[in-house]
């Protein structure tokens, strides 16, 4: 089973990336477990249809009790088993809690031996604001990191400090920085600037994805470009991306 | 509200269970948290504190390190106290405040054991587990990480020739520390007979696929703190029924076994389980090495007879030495390295459970080892029928408490002990019965009254119930 945490800057394209990547391993056959790790919980809408999935911290407050494993999640295109943590009312509670809450559940629940997947992925928020949102990395959650940027300096930036975040993690046992996933926005010398970054860190640029209007069209029909079309050259990226996970 | 508890105590909670099950071994036992839960600790859940030195200490977390998540401060504080100390090892868990922030302690653990060189558990707790859970998570990492491959002992051999002592002769008190006046020497040899009883039902008793041949019984006792077996002799009780019957005491985890003692566990052919807190543990020592266990405490003659049955007919199964390495180099890798579903994340607090529509003419309400052994002994011995057990414990390990209901609302409590006819359990529970006095027979449990009851807690093992709530059960019905 591989694990892996997809981290970013919030906005950067983590959901859509995370998503198709998704949708591309079950295209392969593979048995995939997607987890949005965000409040906003909008990672797996376009593997369902473009349906929102009841987080589990909604379940929760909604039930009084936890979810049990028919409401854990709910499995997507391709068979993608999905789930989001969700979180508290906007401006109260804590939303790392609530990742570790639902992780828990997972655990108890023995959710990934019950599916068995070959790969879980966790679309985790922007920003490593506290404990929380590290727990995707601890171990025996994900064992590899991958960071998606575009070469504007803010995307750069967090990129930066999540690498370093992670870096400071690594005595604990936590994950490793495995490469950056690259999704264009179409600034100046935008591969240079993030060739720059990832050599400097010593990482590869796993997947360097254009921007289309393709996404776009298929996200508004509440799909993954893969699952929409999946023989266009943007589809056949993120298959690439897939196929180098399993690869490595 | 339906979890809220208006007039019952709650049990010892998972990080006092682990300090409870550690606390003999020579560990440095820290509980992450603010000052002043180490009182709660001392004071209420463990008699030994006033006469047994450990080491358990408490972090004096603050509001800055707890915003900061400054863990550092924690680590360079077990650092400095385990470098004057000299701890066996270094145990670490917190309080709900640490487990609402994230911390993690597994992380911790193997932060403080690259700074110190010293083997270090981290366990995740939260102050809402019971002890059940922390002091079997404690039990199992100990198995984990410290018992050690009895082939490569080589001052053991087949024969029987042990230098392990076996029983504390001296010390009658279950906090007494084994010392080397036990007993030693070329151990009896003994032709068990083929025994066929259970002693509480089949589903108490795990033998694995062991072969016959081995006629030297070693045994461990595993799960005794004084949270459920006090400091009054129980333990010492059932170290006596083993010597009795010339069975070898292997080790006692942990009350009264040093902790090169609990290290050499893996030459026992047995494991008894005497609660919960030792299932983990035991379930463990199966996989890696093959060691059966059975399930249970003597209670009573009856109970003696039937304790003694099952660890022979365990015993008679138990493994060559041979296929035990074999199977240890696979099964027990896969054990160890398996991430089993901690006994301390997934609790259904305010679970209400299964009520029964029956009337019970004795409900007995505690651990579920106990339960189970006090309905056998009640039956046995007394002729009583229709007892039914409630298990208010929501971790407690499921394959425990299949034969009894397992109830943790204080409302659905009340409900069944209006049920029946009488109820044996901690004197807390009276308080569900305020205008029924007559029906309530107390039975004292340090886990969950502490020490306000303590100078009333029976000695149960061996002989049985003491006369008084016993005689007062049997003259009433």
């Amino acid at each position: 089973m591989k694990k892996i945490a997809i981290y970013g800057k919030g906005g950067i394209g983590k959901s859509t990336t995370t998503s198709n990547l998704s949708a591309a391993l079950a295209r392969m056959g593979k048995k995939v477990v997607q987890i949005g790790c965000d409040p906003k919980a909008d990672s797996t809408m376009n593997l369902l249809d473009g349906q929102p999935l009841t987080p589990v911290m909604d379940y929760y407050r909604d039930h009084d009790e936890e979810p049990d494993f028919d409401h854990i999640g709910k499995e997507g295109f391709g068979g993608v088993f999905c789930i989001e943590t969700g979180g508290p009312t906007p401006g109260l509670g804590c939303a790392g809690r609530g990742i570790i809450a639902t992780f828990d559940l997972l655990e108890e629940l023995e959710v990934f031996e019950r599916i068995q997947p070959d790969v879980v992925l966790y679309d985790v928020l922007g920003d490593v604001v506290c404990g929380g949102f590290a727990a995707p990395i601890r171990e025996g959650y994900a064992e590899n990191v991958l960071i998606v940027t575009s070469g504007e300096k803010m995307a750069l930036y967090a990129a930066d400090n999540i690498n370093r975040a992670v870096q400071n993690f690594e005595d604990r046992g936590y994950a490793h920085v495995g490469g950056i996933i690259l999704n264009r926005r179409n600034v100046e010398r935008e591969y240079e600037r993030v060739q720059t970054f990832a050599d400097r860190h010593h990482l590869p640029i796993v997947a360097d994805i254009p921007r289309s209007g393709e996404i776009t069209y298929w996200e508004d029909a509440g799909k993954t470009v893969v699952e929409g079309n999946p023989d266009l050259p943007i589809s056949r990226i993120y298959q690439k991306l897939a196929e180098t996970i399993l690869e490595n | 509200m339906k979890q809220s508890q208006s007039v019952l105590s709650c049990y010892a909670a998972d990080l006092f269970g682990i300090a409870s099950a550690l606390y003999e071994l020579g560990g440095l036992v820290v509980m992450h948290d603010a000052s002043g839960c180490n009182s709660t600790y001392s004071t209420h859940d463990e008699p030994r504190w006033y006469d047994t030195p450990s080491m358990v200490y408490i972090s004096g977390l603050n509001e800055i390190d707890t915003v900061q998540g400054n863990d550092s401060r924690l680590i360079d504080h077990i650092a400095e106290a385990a470098e004057e100390t000299h701890p066996n090892f270094i145990a670490v868990g917190g309080s709900p405040l640490p487990n609402a922030i994230g911390t993690d302690f597994r992380a911790l653990a193997r932060l403080v054991e690259r700074r110190t060189g010293i083997p270090t558990l981290g366990f995740r707790t939260d102050g809402i587990h019971s002890y059940l859970a922390g002091a079997g998570e404690a039990f199992l990492a100990i198995a984990r990480r410290f018992v050690k491959d009895p082939a490569a002992r080589s001052e053991v051999s087949d024969t029987g020739d042990s230098s392990v002592q076996s029983f504390n002769e001296k010390g009658m008190d279950d906090a007494a520390l084994l010392d080397d006046g036990g007993m030693t020497g070329r151990s009896t040899m003994t032709i068990w007979g083929e025994g066929k009883g259970r002693l509480m039902s089949a589903d108490f008793v795990d033998t694995g696929t062991c072969k016959e041949g081995k006629r030297h019984i070693k045994v461990n006792l595993i799960g005794a703190t004084p949270l459920d077996f006090s400091v009054v002799g129980n333990v010492v009780e059932m170290k006596k029924i083993l010597r009795e019957h010339a069975l070898e005491l292997v080790s006692c985890w942990a009350m009264g076994s040093s902790f090169e003692e609990i290290e050499a566990s893996a030459r026992a052919d047995v494991n008894c389980v005497i609660s919960s807190t030792g299932f983990p543990a035991a379930k463990y020592l199966k996989e890696a090495y093959r060691i059966p266990y059975v399930i249970g405490i003597p209670i009573g003659a009856s109970g003696i007879r039937r304790w003694i049955r099952q660890i022979e007919m365990a015993a008679g199964e138990r493994v060559e030495e041979k296929n035990r390495e074999s199977a240890r180099t696979k099964a027990g890798k896969s054990a160890g390295e398996k991430s089993n579903p901690s006994l301390l994340t997934g609790l259904d607090a305010w679970k209400a459970g299964e009520l029964s529509p029956d009337q019970a003419e004795l409900l007995i309400i505690g651990e579920p080892v106990c339960l189970a052994s006090m309905k056998a002994y009640l039956e046995a011995e007394h002729g009583l029928s229709k007892i039914r057990l409630l298990c208010p414990f929501p971790d407690a390990p499921k394959e425990l408490t299949a034969q009894m209901n397992l109830v943790t609302v204080e409302d659905a409590i009340r409900e069944e002990c209006k049920k029946a006819r009488y109820v044996l359990a901690d004197p807390i529970y009276a308080r569900l019965m305020p205008g029924e006095p007559e029906k309530f027979l107390p039975l004292p449990h340090e886990a969950f009254s502490g020490r306000f009851y303590r100078d009333q807690i029976p000695r149960f093992v061996g002989g049985g119930l003491s006369p008084t709530p016993l005689e007062r059960l049997l003259q009433t019905l």
